[in-house]
């Protein structure tokens, strides 16, 4: 079930950050406009579960509807450090507009990137 | 009428009369917190003066503790005690034993079979009121403690009078009949001060803590108009003319200060001559720190780099050496030859800038490599385009395409390329000062979210 990550205060009501496991898979979905003022948010959820020791991290970004770059710099310090312990963090489920976010900048060619938030738990488990 | 009965009945009247007394202290405690000097000595500063106030006032406030007080068999039940208490507690011995020796003078003037250890009393309670502030390091000490040693010392004035009172029988009815009102409400008048001066002392300390921070918020302020100065030396002090070409570039802030930047990198003659436009992840001091960081590296190598292509690729390397907790920055390096009229043009994951043709149809310049930051090995391909005269070149940061208004609607490409090619045949100041209306416009008065910045270039006629 999803739960709210323990460690991330709701900051901002237009942004929220859940929090699922699925075996050795934490998936966290990110829903709303992750910009300068919310991703912190996010930072924080990302960073408490590799703090853990959960490092193979599946974001399901089904429910963004934008993200600055403040969000994408979260992204990648978060993939930094989850590989930097072995892990991997991989998104799925991305709508349009962040899609093209996404490839204008080049981080489709750091992320490994799924259309369904299960094929990318199963990259991870296989 | 039976003899409890009676007791009852007198215990109501000395309670009723001692409560109006507390009454009147109450609002003495209140006015005496209005005044400058109780504020003073509350927030520690004890000069002589401050010291001597508190023994005229509090000694007054001791003879009034007796004079309002009432007889039961020749010996009042007063709050003589209080006021020196009070004067102990908040300035030391010497307050509390000035303020006591008032009100045992005074007391002594009254006479009766209990007047030696009613005097001695008062004056003890200054003095440990004093030596109680001494103890706890010249502070007071708090309202819980206050009653508490309000109630102590009244014990301590009854053991005296049945020690030193004569006779002793007269001493023990005395003492029974009003132990416990004394010892009420000489706690309950000391609540009162107490409470008064915790308030106060806690007020100060707010106050204090305001002070404080408001001044490191000025100081924070005049750091960051400073380091907004410091930024804004990082852009070109104003545009270079070129000939054959018309240019015009702004970046506005969101913050103090931000993250996006341009440049125009000029070489000698008639020499290609760069543009860069760029926008660095985040907002505020981080990205502040990173564009100063990213504008000298690009800079340095757009200089040395002859090859635009070559140039992005190399200050790639550098900046992912150096970028921390994830930061990245698009860049779009556009070289144009003023002779041969063609752009070459790297666009490092951003946004796509527009190539607005006199003819009236508009291309956009497709990113060819990922944002500087992210991949160090990564390879940048140009785009080659040959400009014709009146065409017009728009770069720009996301600030403009994702500007929203209240609504939640971002400006958009759309608004954007519309106004453009509308407006293609102004110059660059014009374009870009409409451009800059337009979004404005859009945003009716919602706040700027991001950096804004935009370079113009208006392709002259030979």
């Amino acid at each position: 079930m999803w739960h709210r990550s323990a460690s991330t205060p709701v900051m901002n009501p237009s942004f929220q950050v859940l929090i699922k496991q699925e075996r050795d898979v934490d998936i966290i979905l990110f829903s709303g406009r992750m910009d300068a003022n919310s991703s912190p948010d996010g930072e924080e959820g990302i960073q408490s579960l590799v703090r853990s020791g959960r490092t193979k991290i599946v974001v399901n970004a089904s429910g963004l509807s934008y993200i600055s770059s403040s969000g994408l710099r979260v992204l990648l310090a978060g993939l930094k450090l989850a590989r930097e312990a072995g892990g991997d963090i991989r998104l799925s489920c991305l709508q349009p507009q962040i899609r093209d976010v996404i490839t204008m900048t080049g981080f489709n060619r750091i992320f490994t990137i799924f259309e369904r938030e299960e094929e990318a738990v199963k990259s991870f488990l296989s | 009428m039976d003899i409890f009965g009676g007791l009852l009945l007198e215990y109501a009247e000395i309670i009723h009369v001692l409560f109006q007394l507390v009454c009147v202290l109450s609002v003495i405690a209140y006015l005496l917190s209005r005044t400058g000097t109780f504020r003073e000595v509350v927030s520690g500063r004890l000069t002589w003066k401050n010291q001597a106030f508190l023994v005229l006032v509090f000694g007054a406030l001791s003879v009034y503790g007796t004079y309002g007080a009432i007889e039961i068999m020749g010996a009042p039940v007063n709050v003589r005690d209080l006021g020196p208490m009070v004067a102990g507690l908040l300035g030391g011995p010497v307050a509390g034993l000035g303020a006591g020796l008032i009100g045992a003078l005074y007391r002594s003037g009254m006479g009766g079979f209990t007047v030696v250890p009613c005097c001695l009393a008062t004056v003890i309670a200054g003095l440990l009121g004093g030596l109680l502030w001494l103890y706890n390091r010249r502070k007071f000490i708090g309202i819980g403690n206050a009653v508490l040693f309000a109630g102590g010392m009244e014990v301590l004035h009854l053991g005296l009078v049945l020690l030193l009172a004569e006779p002793r029988h007269d001493a023990e009815l005395l003492v029974a009949q009003i132990g416990i009102p004394m010892i009420l409400a000489n706690a309950g008048g000391m609540f009162i001060f107490a409470f008064i001066i915790a308030n106060l002392i806690s007020e100060e300390r707010t106050k204090g803590e305001r002070d404080t921070f408001h001044d490191e918020l000025e100081k924070k302020n005049a750091e960051l108009a400073v380091a907004r100065r410091i930024q804004e030396s990082f852009l070109p002090a104003r545009v270079p003319s070129i000939e054959g070409f018309d240019l015009a570039a702004q970046s506005i802030p969101a913050r103090e200060v931000g993250g996006d930047f341009y440049d125009v990198i000029l070489r000698d003659g008639r020499a290609p001559f760069g543009l860069i436009i760029a926008d660095v992840s985040g907002k505020g001091i981080p990205a502040a720190l990173f564009m100063a960081l990213s504008r000298t590296v690009t800079r340095a190598n757009a200089k040395w780099h002859r090859d635009a292509s070559l140039a992005v690729g190399n200050a790639n390397r550098m900046i992912s050496d150096d970028a921390p907790f994830g930061m990245f920055v698009t860049l779009c390096y556009v070289l144009i030859d003023p002779e041969s009229r063609v752009l070459s043009c790297v666009n490092a994951g951003h946004n796509p800038p527009l190539l607005v043709r006199a003819g009236g149809s508009c291309t956009e310049i497709a990113p060819a490599g990922p944002a500087l930051g992210i991949l160090p090995d990564a390879e940048f391909s140009e785009e080659r385009i040959t400009l014709s005269p009146g065409d017009l070149l728009v770069l720009y940061t996301d600030g403009i395409t994702e500007s929203i208004n209240a609504r939640g609607e971002e400006y958009g490409r759309e608004r954007l390329v519309d106004l453009a090619l509308r407006n293609r045949g102004r110059c660059a100041r014009e374009v870009l000062d409409l451009i800059k209306a337009d979004v404005a416009d859009h945003a009716a008065g919602m706040p700027q979210f991001d950096d804004i910045t935009l370079v113009v270039l208006k392709v002259g006629s030979p």
